[in-house]
């Protein structure tokens, strides 16, 4: 069969030439390099449960009565999307697991993507002439986070309302354009009676789509650069090593996306989130503590409780004080992360390929703009839920507040200056293992002395 | 040695995929016997993870550990090559461009023209915010009703109460969107310990208060109110306003105080507005952030 198989695809495509390549295609082996794997079978698993919910879902923001088992809700008026995330979770177990599954889908796909980014970042490997994989990663992780925001955003729960409206008001906080944005996008006063029209085909259609396309060019351009590899005795900026494709790099990746699937089932038959009969229908007037979004929104959540009140008076306009936290801060952040490969070789003017990654150690300047990074994210994240914090310290939230405010300053630049000591204290450390010769010099007077010259 | 390994691994190979077959059948069983939530997500959660093991057994001791090595090179073309495709790609060029200098301007103009044309679409997404954003449904003489569309008395709202209300007219299922501007909380306080400014002196008659629920950061509902400090509080981003001199922000991100609704009371004790609101409703933006004055309209269409 497989030998029909491959003639077949020789007489159609003539293809034996570039099967004779690819099944032998080197793939390194470090765990780190299947994490964008990793993210690539989440991303089918959101597809996949994503079109079987949109079997039951039901993208109307019509009022409806609700008539069904939930007594609490008995008699309440909803939107029909609302309703149908409702109707989809008592009235079809299963639909229950996969609506739970796909959830917990989205917060995996964009760890997976952090993590995988960061492994790129922290190794060096988005260097020449990898940087327009680097720029589509960046723009992936954006889609991404953008894609998890418009899918719970969905159910119409008062939870995910709320966050819309924060959103509606991040928005209209837009300089000159921004109330125009809003009016547009909603086509009224947000909630107008349009938020499904809208969010639906950007959720599932739009957003996928582009996701799908600069997956598939990422994946490309991969194939045809090759993966890069860490420094070993066989492993040169001349060659790739590591086990082919076919059979065991295959079978490998077979077996993580059935460890993923499997994982991702389990959690959304084990684990309960986003249980949205709690919440209710949105209710614009009704909202009590705490509120928190997705792990991937907690930044910026946290960012918009800490943020001072900067409100930016220019003559009859404002620039209202949620813009600075709400756009122009990850606005930065994203456009310094486009930036970096420039950056970079603004300071080391290396126009060179690279195929070796580096060791972390090995670029301490990296390393503490990278720390700085994931600790500002990192504690931005542990604002956005404060208030919870306050609950379970029995501490007055203004205290928590100060306390973040303080460390979101001083933190990353304390662990950056860590990280950086500690890169220079590894490289000393490495130095002296690195195989040398010493040369032995014996003066006139009869003495030694001691040269070490390293080898090339 | 090796080979008893091998006959090792396969055994563990082929346990899991009997696993596999279990929890398959577990799973099309509990869509018949049991079906609930943890059951069928757990069985074809190990039906899934099951296979993986045995994937995982398979591609360590059970195939070739071969390495393989692929040639890799700089991206870069050889010199000749590059020079040539660049000179097609600039004759090309060129031969579009050159001496018809009119026409590319032209060209220019008409894919602006189409540009710009088909924005226009865009302005039949929605409505123009002017007249609405940060309007609410308020004015002089208007009663207050609950949700429910009950009026709002005064004997509803003990000392240290407080109640959430609405423009009689403007509720229920077909007004979400009213509703998520019009809200107001209505709070009933001691007279003496209320520090209002002089202009505001008869907007709170008997100690009943009112001010918009929506809070002026974000636009989130102000659902709670601490009596012990009189202060209402915003669950999304902690900002906090004092009820008793105006509403001004006591802590939190929010640059506006909250808008406050003046109050009568009608002779049969019903509550009713005594005006606009004094400021507009909901989060900053680029026309009314920085503007104090006072909004003398109320939502158009």
């Amino acid at each position: 069969m497989i030998r029909k198989l491959v003639l077949y695809l020789d007489d159609h495509l003539g293809a034996a030439p570039f099967l004779r390549q690819a099944l032998r295609k080197a793939f390194p082996d470090h765990w780190s390099f299947m994490l964008g794997e990793l993210a690539a079978y989440c991303f089918i698993f959101l597809v996949l449960t994503g079109t079987y919910l949109t079997f039951f879902f039901q993208p109307s923001d019509a009022p409806v009565q609700y008539h069904g088992p939930i007594a609490s809700l008995a008699g309440r008026w909803m939107t029909e999307s609302y309703k149908s995330a409702l109707d989809m979770s008592f009235d079809n177990k299963f639909a229950l697991v996969m609506r739970q599954a796909h959830h917990w889908a989205a917060d995996v796909f964009v760890a997976a993507i952090c993590l995988h980014m960061g492994r790129i970042f922290f190794t060096g490997a988005y260097r020449k002439p990898r940087e327009l994989n680097w720029y589509i990663g960046i723009t992936l992780l954006m889609l991404a986070m953008a894609e998890g925001f418009t899918g719970y955003s969905l159910p119409g729960d008062n939870l995910s309302g709320a966050g819309l409206r924060i959103a509606v008001g991040i928005g209209q906080s837009i300089p000159v354009i921004g109330t125009w944005i809003i009016y547009l996008f909603f086509h009224d006063t947000f909630p107008s009676g349009f938020v499904s029209s809208r969010l639906y085909p950007l959720h599932i259609l739009f957003l996928p789509m582009a996701i799908a396309a600069l997956v598939t060019v990422h994946v490309m351009i991969l194939w045809h650069q090759k993966h890069t590899q860490f420094p070993g005795h066989k492993q040169t900026e001349h060659n790739v090593v590591g086990s082919p494709l076919f059979p065991i790099y295959a079978v490998k990746s077979l077996a993580l996306m059935f460890a993923t699937f499997g994982v991702l089932f389990l959690m959304g038959g084990l684990l309960e989130i986003n249980p949205v009969w709690e919440y209710g229908p949105y209710t614009p007037w009704v909202l009590s503590s705490p509120a928190q979004p997705d792990w991937y929104i907690g930044w910026l959540e946290g960012a918009l409780r800490l943020a001072p009140r900067w409100a930016v008076r220019l003559g009859a306009h404002s620039i209202g004080a949620p813009f600075w936290p709400g756009i122009f801060m990850p606005l930065c952040l994203f456009v310094v992360l486009y930036a970096w490969p420039s950056i970079e070789y603004a300071f080391t003017r290396d126009k060179s390929d690279h195929q070796l990654l580096e060791f972390p150690w090995q670029n301490p300047g990296r390393v503490a703009f990278g720390v700085w990074v994931v600790f500002f994210v990192a504690i931005l994240l542990g604002a956005g839920s404060d208030d919870v914090q306050a609950y379970l310290w029995h501490t007055p939230v203004q205290s928590i507040v100060w306390a973040y405010r303080a460390g979101v300053v001083v933190l990353p630049l304390l662990a950056a200056a860590f990280a950086y000591r500690i890169c220079l204290e590894l490289q000393a450390r490495h130095g002296e293992d690195k195989p040398h010769r010493v040369l032995l010099r014996r003066s006139p007077e009869g003495g030694f002395e001691e040269e070490r010259i390293a080898t090339p | 040695m090796i080979e008893k390994r091998r006959r090792r691994a396969e055994v563990i190979a082929a346990f899991w995929f009997v696993v596999a077959i279990g929890a398959s059948g577990v799973f099309a069983a509990s869509f018949a016997a049991f079906p609930n939530t943890e059951a069928l997500g757990a069985s074809l959660g190990v039906a899934f993870a099951a296979i993986s093991a045995a994937l995982i057994t398979m591609s360590r001791d059970l195939l070739p550990h071969e390495e393989v090595e692929d040639p890799q090179h700089p991206q870069h073309s050889a010199e000749d090559q590059r020079e040539s495709v660049v000179r097609l790609a600039e004759g090309g060029m060129t031969t579009i461009v050159s001496r018809r200098t009119w026409l590319v301007r032209l060209g220019v103009a008409a894919a602006t023209a189409l540009g710009i044309a088909v924005l226009f679409p865009l302005r039949t997404f929605g409505h123009s915010p002017k007249g609405r954003v940060g309007l609410t449904n308020w004015k002089k003489g208007r009663r207050l009703v609950k949700e429910d569309g009950t009026l709002v008395r005064t004997d509803d709202i003990p000392h240290g109460g407080v109640v959430t209300a609405f423009p009689e007219g403007f509720v229920g299922p077909d007004h979400l969107e009213d509703m998520g501007v019009d809200a107001i909380v209505v709070l009933h306080v001691k007279t003496i310990e209320l520090q209002l400014p002089k202009d505001r002196a008869s907007w709170a008659p008997r100690g009943y208060i009112a001010y918009s629920k929506i809070c002026t950061h974000l636009e989130c509902p102000l659902g709670l109110y601490r009596a012990q400090s009189q202060e209402l509080m915003c669950p999304c981003h902690q900002s906090t306003f004092n009820v008793l001199d105006g509403g001004h922000v006591v802590f939190g991100p929010a640059v506006r105080n909250l808008p406050m609704l003046p109050l009568e009371i009608a002779s049969d004790g019903t509550l009713q507005a005594a005006g606009y609101m004094s400021n507009y409703v909901g989060s900053d933006n680029w026309d009314y952030g920085a503007t104090w004055r006072r909004p003398r309209e109320r939502r158009s269409g």
